[in-house]
C-alpha cells in the first residue's frame, strides 16, 4: 500500500558538507506517507546528518529536500517554520526543558500554536501522555522521571500537535532491553492508530527487524546511500556482502565503527 | 461554511448526537460547546455516532474526552456507537479512565513526604552544616594544590592557566579601563563641588589619589572579577559536572583540583592584582580629568599633590586586598560550580549564587581589612 501512497519527504541528489568536508553524498529518497523508515549504518557514517537535513536543522550543500511538499533546503524562516508545525521530532537525550514539568513541556506547543482554553489543553496534554503510558505524571519535573520515561515523554512531546512525519534520533540509546521493546511497540502503535510517517536513526538490529518497513543503509567510506529495501531481505539476499555482514551483526564488517575524525 | 455538522435526536432520557465533517484541534472548542449544549438537564446516556467523521486528530480526542468528563458531572455517561477505523485506532491509544483520574503524585506511587517545621528546621541545619563541610574540605583542597603548584610547578597545568590568565586579564582590560576611568571622574567630581566653596580645589588629589588605590580601585575591579570570571568559573565547573565530566576525571584517578581549581586560581591570583593596578591608573587619570577640566587645576600641580600624599602603602595594601579577594572569587566560583545537579537550569542557579557569594565575601574581606589596616 506504501508503494503507492503520497510521498512526504523526497531528497534529491543530496550532498551534505560541513565546513568544506563532504558528509554525504549522491542522496536520492523518497518517503512515503505511513512508511517505517530506518536509517542505518555505523557509526560516524552521516545518520544524524541525513536526519537534521530532512528536520531542516542544516541545509544541504546542494540538491533537494522536500517535505510536505515545501523545500526546506532553500525555503525561508516562514515555510521552515509550516514545516516544523507539521513535524515532530524525538532527539536522542529527549531534549525536555528540565525548567517545566512534563505536563507544561508538552502544553507549551499547544499554547503556541493553537488558541486552546486551559483546561482543553489540560485534557489534551493528559491525553498525550496517556498514549504514552504516562497519564497523571504531568506534575513531575523532568529530572523526577527515568531514562525510558524521558523517553516516551519525548515522544508525547513530539506527538502535541498530530504531526504528519515523526523522526526519532537513537530511539532506545542507553534503554534496557525491556523498555526498548515497550517503546518499539509505541512507535508501531502510533504508526499504525494514527497513520503517522516513521523516520528513525538507529543501529539497533532489533529494533529494525520489529519496527522498519524499509531501511536505507549509509556508508562511511563513499559517504552514500549502500543498500535500501527490506531489512530482512537485505539480510538473506543482498549482492553485497558487507550488508549482509551488517543485518547479521558479523564483526569486521566494513560497516562497522569508523570514526568521525576519519571522515574525509 | 463551518468545518462540522451536529445532529441531535432526543429518545426520553438518551440523546443521539451525530457529529459529520472535521474533529481537529482548530474547532475542538467549537465543537465541545456545541455538544455540550445540546444535551439537557434530563439526559441519562448519550449516544454519539461518528461515522460520519471526515478527519479527526487530538482535537477530536480532546472533544470526545471533554464532552465525556462534563457527562459525568452530571450523572450521565456516553457511548460511541459508531465511527471509523481512523478514530478507533487513535482511541485505541488513549486511556480515557487515566486522563480523567487524578495524577499519579496523588495516587501515590510517588507519595511526598510531609514535614513538619521541627524537621524542616533541623533538615535546613543539616544542608547548612553540609554545605560549611564543603567550604571547608574546598578550601583545604584548594590550599594544597596551591602549595602543590609552588612546590612543583612544573606539574602545573600552564597552558589551561595562560588560557585562563588572558580570559580573566587581558579579556576583562576594557570594562575594567571603563568602569574604572568613570569611578575616577565621578569621585571626582562629587568632591569638586564640595571643595571648591572651600577654595580647597588642590585637595581633590588627595581624596581621589587615597580613596582609589586604597578602596575603589581593588573593590570596583574584584566585584567585575566576580561577574564576569567568578560566574565562569561556575558555569563552566557546573556544565562539567551536569554532564558526568567531573565524575570521569575522578573515576580515571586524575586530581580534579589540579585539572580544574588550580589553573583558575593561579591565573586569578597573578590577574587581579596586574588589573588593580592598572584600574588604579585609569582612576587616577579619570580624577585628573576633572581637576584638569572642571577646577581648572594644571595636570602637574594634580600629578605632585598625588606624589606628596600617595605613600607605597597606599598601592602596596591594595594589591594585597586584591590577592585575598582573588582567592575568594575563583575559590566561591569553582566550589560553586561543584555544586551543580540535575541540568541546565542548576548551572543558571548555582552561577547566579556564585555571583552575589563572591560579591558578598568580597565586601566582607573588605570591611575586615579596613578595620585591621586602621589598626595596624
Amino acid at each position: 500500500m506504501e508503494g503507492d501512497a503520497e510521498a512526504v519527504i523526497q531528497i534529491e541528489d543530496m550532498v551534505a558538507a560541513y565546513e568544506g568536508r563532504v558528509i554525504l553524498r549522491d542522496i536520492n529518497l523518497t518517503v512515503r506517507r505511513g512508511e517505517r523508515l530506518f536509517i542505518v549504518g555505523g557509526s560516524g557514517c552521516g545518520k544524524t546528518t541525513l536526519l537534521r537535513h530532512m528536520i531542516g536543522l542544516q541545509r544541504p550543500a546542494s540538491g533537494k529536500v522536500i517535505v510536505l511538499g515545501k523545500d526546506i533546503g532553500v525555503g525561508d524562516e516562514e515555510t521552515l517554520r509550516e514545516v516544523h508545525r507539521r513535524i515532530g521530532v524525538s532527539f536522542q537525550a529527549g531534549a525536555l526543558f528540565a525548567s517545566l514539568t512534563l505536563g507544561q513541556n508538552i502544553a507549551l506547543l499547544l499554547e503556541e500554536y493553537t488558541d486552546l482554553p486551559a483546561d482543553t489543553v489540560h485534557r489534551l496534554v493528559r491525553m498525550k501522555l496517556s498514549m504514552v503510558k504516562l497519564a497523571g505524571y504531568e506534575d513531575f519535573m523532568i529530572s523526577e522521571l527515568s531514562g525510558g520515561m524521558k523517553k516516551r515523554a519525548a515522544l508525547a512531546r513530539a506527538v502535541a500537535l498530530d504531526p504528519g512525519i515523526l523522526f526519532f534520533d537513537e530511539p532506545s540509546a542507553g534503554l534496557d532491553p525491556v523498555t526498548s521493546v515497550e517503546l518499539d511497540e509505541l512507535i508501531l502503535q502510533v504508526n499504525e492508530s494514527l497513520g503517522t510517517t516513521i523516520v528513525v536513526v538507529s543501529h539497533e538490529l532489533p529494533s529494525i527487524y520489529k519496527v522498519a518497513s524499509r531501511v536505507v543503509m549509509l556508508d562511511a567510506s563513499t559517504h552514500s546511500v549502500v543498500a535500501q529495501g527490506d531489512p530482512r531481505e537485505l539480510r538473506e539476499h543482498s549482492p553485497d556482502e558487507r550488508v549482509r555482514g551488517f543485518f547479521n551483526r558479523q564483526p569486521g564488517s566494513e560497516f562497522a565503527g569508523r570514526r568521525k575524525a576519519d571522515v574525509h | 461554511m463551518r468545518s462540522f455538522e451536529l445532529a441531535v435526536e432526543p429518545k426520553g432520557e438518551a440523546l443521539r448526537m451525530a457529529i459529520r465533517g472535521r474533529m481537529e484541534i482548530a474547532n475542538a472548542q467549537e465543537v465541545l460547546e456545541e455538544a455540550s449544549r445540546h444535551v439537557q438537564n434530563g439526559v441519562r446516556h448519550v449516544q454519539l455516532d461518528l461515522s460520519g467523521v471526515e478527519y479527526f486528530d487530538s482535537g477530536g480526542g480532546a472533544v470526545v474526552l471533554g464532552l465525556r468528563e462534563r457527562l459525568r458531572q452530571r450523572q450521565a455517561d456516553l457511548t460511541i456507537v459508531a465511527s471509523t477505523p481512523e478514530i478507533d485506532g487513535f482511541l485505541s491509544l488513549v486511556d480515557e479512565e487515566a486522563v480523567l483520574n487524578a495524577s499519579a503524585r496523588e495516587q501515590g506511587p510517588h507519595e511526598t513526604v510531609v514535614e513538619t517545621a521541627v524537621e524542616g528546621l533541623g533538615a535546613s541545619v543539616l544542608a547548612a552544616a553540609s554545605m560549611g563541610r564543603d567550604i571547608v574540605l574546598f578550601t583545604g583542597e584548594m590550599m594544597i594544590g596551591l602549595a602543590d603548584a609552588i612546590r612543583h610547578p612544573s606539574k602545573m597545568r600552564w597552558r589551561e592557566t595562560w588560557l585562563y590568565m588572558q580570559r580573566t586579564g587581558v579579556d576583562g582590560l576594557p570594562i575594567v579601563s571603563l568602569i574604572s576611568f568613570l569611578m575616577g571622574l565621578i569621585t571626582a567630581f562629587q568632591a569638586a563641588v564640595q571643595l571648591k566653596q572651600f577654595g580647597a580645589d588642590i585637595y581633590i588629589a588627595n581624596l581621589v589619589g587615597l580613596s582609589i588605590t586604597r578602596e575603589l580601585g581593588p573593590l570596583m575591579t574584584a566585584i567585575i572579577a566576580a561577574g564576569r570570571s567568578g560566574a565562569a568559573f561556575a558555569a563552566e565547573i557546573g556544565t562539567m559536572k551536569v554532564s558526568e565530566e567531573v565524575d570521569a576525571l575522578e573515576i580515571m584517578g586524575l586530581d580534579r583540583t589540579r585539572f580544574l581549581v588550580t589553573p583558575k586560581v593561579v591565573a586569578l591570583l597573578l590577574m587581579l592584582p596586574a588589573l588593580t593596578v592598572f584600574s588604579d591608573v585609569v582612576g587616577l587619570f579619570g580624577g585628573l580629568t576633572v581637576a584638569r577640566f572642571s577646577l581648572e587645576l594644571p595636570a602637574q600641580v594634580y600629578l605632585r599633590q598625588l606624589q606628596w600624599v600617595l605613600t607605597p602603602w597606599d598601592v602596596v595594601s591594595g594589591l594585597v586586598k586584591s590577592v585575598v579577594f582573588a582567592l575568594l572569587v575563583a575559590g566561591v566560583g569553582c566550589l560553586w560550580g561543584f555544586e551543580a545537579r540535575g541540568g541546565a537550569e542548576s548551572v543558571g542557579r548555582i552561577t547566579t549564587a556564585a555571583i552575589v557569594a563572591g560579591i558578598f565575601m568580597i565586601i566582607v574581606a573588605d570591611a575586615v581589612f579596613t578595620v585591621v589596616f586602621h589598626y595596624w
